[in-house]
């Protein structure tokens, strides 16, 4: 038990060193790494855990962002109620996709939610002094709330809290009766009803949490690079995370975030060989893991941790 | 109206009935069940019973007639609501959750008991976690009980078909049901299983709980069975002891006319 | 009048185009139930076969149409061999095809921006720019050839489903593969003819699309989701549901965008209005499948 408390925070101590300690461009890049793994555990959530192919995920990232940046710079409301009142919408909003979608089956619900993302991009897109148009909305900053500040490695210890945050609040659900229920529904929804799931509620719930946390984190990129525009929320970085957590493992925290870092940093890591062909390299490697590895890479380091173990007791 | 709540009878249909287009696939069909009795519901293939147990576990809204568990009319809830009064179904196929370890399987089971408010959603509070605890504890014991012990934190693949089975009862089991509905749950077993649930079932309603069952496998059920009753073309034809319904002419009538051979007292 | 009659012509012409893309993931999705996305990618991929064969290789019509055809045919019949068959083999979960086939439809796009670059490309008219009026009706030529040659192929697909053996095997796959299987049907070779079909319709739509568009490599994901809503309003279980979903949805987004007193920007939204709706509404579709009730 300690053990395991300790490797958790040993893992939380390094996050936030690692925060404070990279600075420019790599501290740049770590902060989009912490707000894609957090991106990816939610929506391994929805997705893999929970059975729901939600095209809106990336969606409520940009409500998120969009709705504080509007509520502050637009509106006018201090930064702590406009906070709030992003988080308000992002729920409120996930759960009025969510009621009549979730009914949907399968594929049917990646397109109803693919139609209210690209809903939202249009809206971005057409909201005149609003949203910025294309331009999106810039120049703005957040400084001096709660003693943080908006720049630097203190702000990138903030997105680290937020990431922080969703990992813990995603595997209490987990491991609660909760977690359970969503993975019954995911296997065999009529089993699970016959156990006295209430399927409805239980999908609906899941999407409205793992909406929120990620409109949370949309919140938080807002002032990262103190400016947004439509381009970040469409389509392409949906299929990103998607892409991710079916490499990384389907359905596993460790899955999901190993996805993320990995195909978060190999298109900086190859971009001297392969420039700027990587999403082909992305689209083969998808492919492959569907093929032949339905388990993720996380499978194939099971696998290996069990042959080390097999080795370990031979000995 | 008849006095629908005597205390004795757990479960009770008055004159269901249930139509599908024009086809009549249970017509006026009522029938009791007391505490810790095993039901039978048999009958020639076509003659109602799985409508019957749709209609049971809300699967169906019949198109009149009364379900009570107790005090409580049934008709119009969801499964979810049947299943959470303590009325919980087995399939005709095994239908396991696939990615889930025996254990957590049983767990699901014992849903309508463990779960509870937001905080308890989080884990957070003592009484969760105990009640976690303590159900883990019994889904151990019924994984034990139905003798799947060495497979309790393994995945479900690893079982046959008729281990699978008795995992489904072990999780039918783990709600602390009040009545458990099987359909053909001796189907696809080898003779061994079928002893092994047929002693499993009886224990089952030794402890209580009232068992109804539709089945095929006479040889299974006719020693099994408290009491059975006889569907034909949607309507009750005989209702009594595993003697008596061998003893009745239209039974024999009813299996005869369909070429399906009623096993005759004996065998059993 | 005569404006609305010419915008009704070119809603016959963006209808039948999305038709034959909804057609040709109805084409897939009946005897397998897989929901093809990449289909957007075969149309485009149509095209850029287009800008090969029309615009560079200077083909005439009645050889490039049915090369471009058979080239989309024989890459939906690789994709079925790729992505979808080992997947059927090993009895994947449902939505692993699907998942492979969005992965199949990042590769087809990158590949085809390595190849042609990002720049937009043209393909001539084939019939040049010249206007044909037919009383008051009027319109490029384009849009009647598109009109012509869409009706043809519809005529052909539903003669191919209703007429022929090769049609009722798929049929009999539609409605339940195991019995389908045990009647004797080659469910391999039905799962991958549909693919090939499916990719030939889907490329047809593309060549058709080409000259009247500038042939771009992001050009195939808003075909994947307007034929998607096409067909979602005609109903995945006729094939000319899959053309009447086409023409309504055209019709909405051409009306809106010339009547609705909103910015054209926003109308854009229209069809994903109508997605919405539809799916959460009358998810069956404007026809239902023969035999349903």
């Amino acid at each position: 038990m300690s053990r395991v408390w300790l490797s958790w925070l040993l893992g939380i101590v390094a996050i936030v060193a690692l925060s404070l300690i990279l600075e420019g461009y790599v501290g740049n890049l770590y902060r989009k790494l912490l707000l894609t793994v957090a991106l990816c555990l939610s929506f391994n959530y929805l997705f893999g855990i929970s059975g729901q192919l939600a095209f809106s995920h990336i969606a409520f990232y940009g409500i998120g962002a969009y709705g504080v940046v509007i509520l502050t710079y637009k509106v006018g409301l201090p930064l702590p109620l406009a906070i709030i009142g992003a988080v308000i919408s992002c729920g409120l909003l996930s759960f009025i996709v969510a009621v009549p979608a979730t009914r949907l089956k399968g594929f049917y619900l990646a397109l109803a939610t693919l139609a209210f993302a690209q809903l939202f991009n249009v809206l971005l897109l057409q909201g005149g002094d609003i949203t910025g148009g294309p331009e999106g909305i810039s120049g703005f900053s957040a400084k001096g709330y709660f003693g943080v500040p908006s720049s630097g490695g203190a702000y990138t210890v903030v997105i680290a809290g937020i990431l922080i945050f969703t990992f813990a609040i995603l595997l209490l659900l987990d491991r609660s009766w909760f977690g359970r229920a969503c993975r019954a529904i995911r296997d065999n929804e009529a089993a699970a009803e016959a156990m006295g799931v209430n399927i409805f509620r239980t999908k609906v719930a899941a999407f409205v949490v793992t909406s929120t946390l990620s409109g949370i984190a949309g919140i938080s990129y807002a002032f990262a690079d103190n400016y947004i525009n439509p381009t970040v929320f469409t389509l392409e970085p949906l299929f990103l995370l998607l892409f991710m957590i079916i490499v990384g493992g389907t359905g596993r925290h460790a899955g999901a975030i190993l996805g993320a870092v990995v195909l978060f940093l190999a298109p900086e890591m190859l971009e001297a060989w392969i420039g700027r062909h990587y999403l082909l390299g992305f689209g083969v490697v998808m492919v492959l893991v569907i093929l032949f590895l339905p388990s993720g890479l996380i499978g194939l380091v099971d696998r290996f941790q069990d042959r080390l173990a097999a080795h370990g007791d031979r000995q | 109206m008849t006095d629908l709540i005597d205390g004795t009878h757990r479960l009770r249909a008055v004159g269901l009935s249930k139509r599908f287009g024009g086809l009549i696939a249970v017509t006026g069909f009522s029938f009791d069940l007391a505490a810790g009795e095993i039901l039978g519901i048999i009958g020639p293939n076509g003659a109602g019973k799985t409508t019957t147990f749709n209609l049971i576990a809300g699967a169906l809204v019949p198109n009149s007639g009364e379900l009570w568990l107790g005090q409580t009319s049934l008709v119009g809830l969801k499964p979810y609501q049947i299943a959470e009064l303590g009325i919980i179904r087995t399939f005709q196929h095994n239908m396991p959750f696939e990615t889930l370890s025996l254990i957590d399987n049983v767990m699901v089971g014992a849903h309508r008991r463990i779960r509870g408010s937001l905080w308890a959603v989080l884990g957070l509070t003592q009484e969760t976690r105990e009640r976690e605890a303590h159900y883990r504890e019994r889904a151990r014991e019924l994984i034990d009980f139905v003798g799947l012990g060495e497979f309790v934190d393994t995945k479900v693949d690893n079982l046959s078909f008729g281990q699978g089975r008795l995992l489904e009862v072990a999780r039918a089991l783990a709600g602390e049901p009040e009545v458990i509905l099987f359909d053909e749950p001796a189907a696809g077993l080898t003779l061994s299983e079928t002893e092994q649930l047929a002693q499993v079932i009886r224990r089952i309603s030794s402890d209580g709980i009232s068992v109804l069952l539709i089945e095929h496998d006479m040889q299974f059920l006719l020693p099994l069975a408290d009491r059975i009753v006889v569907l034909d073309q949607g309507q009750k034809i005989a209702d009594g002891s595993a003697a008596e319904i061998q003893a009745n002419q239209l039974v024999v009538e009813a299996y005869l006319g369909k070429t399906e051979n009623i096993v005759v007292a004996g065998d059993a | 009048m005569e404006d609305f009659l010419e915008l009704m012509v070119s809603v016959c012409e963006a209808g039948s185009i999305y038709g034959l893309v909804a057609l040709a993931y109805q084409i897939v999705l009946r005897p397998t139930g897989i929901i093809n996305f990449a289909a957007g990618e075969w149309a485009a991929i149509g095209a850029f076969a287009a800008v090969s064969f029309i615009t560079w290789w200077k083909l005439p019509l009645i050889i490039g149409l049915p090369m471009c055809i058979l080239a989309v045919g024989l890459v939906g019949w690789l994709t079925e061999v790729i992505a979808v068959q080992p997947l059927l083999k090993r009895d994947a979960p449902e939505l692993s095809p699907v998942l492979s086939l969005l992965g199949m439809l990042i590769i087809y796009r990158e590949t085809v921006s390595s190849v042609y670059g990002v720049d937009n490309l043209f393909v001539p008219m084939p019939f040049g720019f010249g206007r044909v009026e037919l009383g008051s009706i009027a319109g490029t030529s384009q849009s009647f050839f598109i009109i012509i040659t869409v009706v043809f192929s519809f005529t052909l697909v539903w003669l191919f489903f209703e007429r022929t053996m090769w049609g009722k095997a798929f049929q009999a796959v539609a409605i339940n593969r195991v019995a389908a299987a045990l009647l004797g049907i080659n469910l391999r070779l039905v799962t991958a003819m549909s693919f090939a079909i499916g990719g030939a319709v889907a490329g047809l739509a593309g060549v058709l699309l080409a000259p009247i568009t500038s042939v771009h490599f992001l050009m195939g994901l808003p075909l994947a989701v307007k034929g998607f809503t096409a067909l979602v309003i005609g109903g995945v279980g006729r094939v000319e549901g899959a053309l009447l979903g086409g023409l309504l949805l055209a019709f909405v987004e051409k009306v809106t965008i010339r009547y609705a007193p909103i910015p054209s920007g926003l109308a854009l939204g229209a069809p994903f209005l109508l997605l919405i709706l539809f799916l959460l509404l009358r998810p069956s579709g404007l026809l239902r499948a023969r035999g349903e009730q």
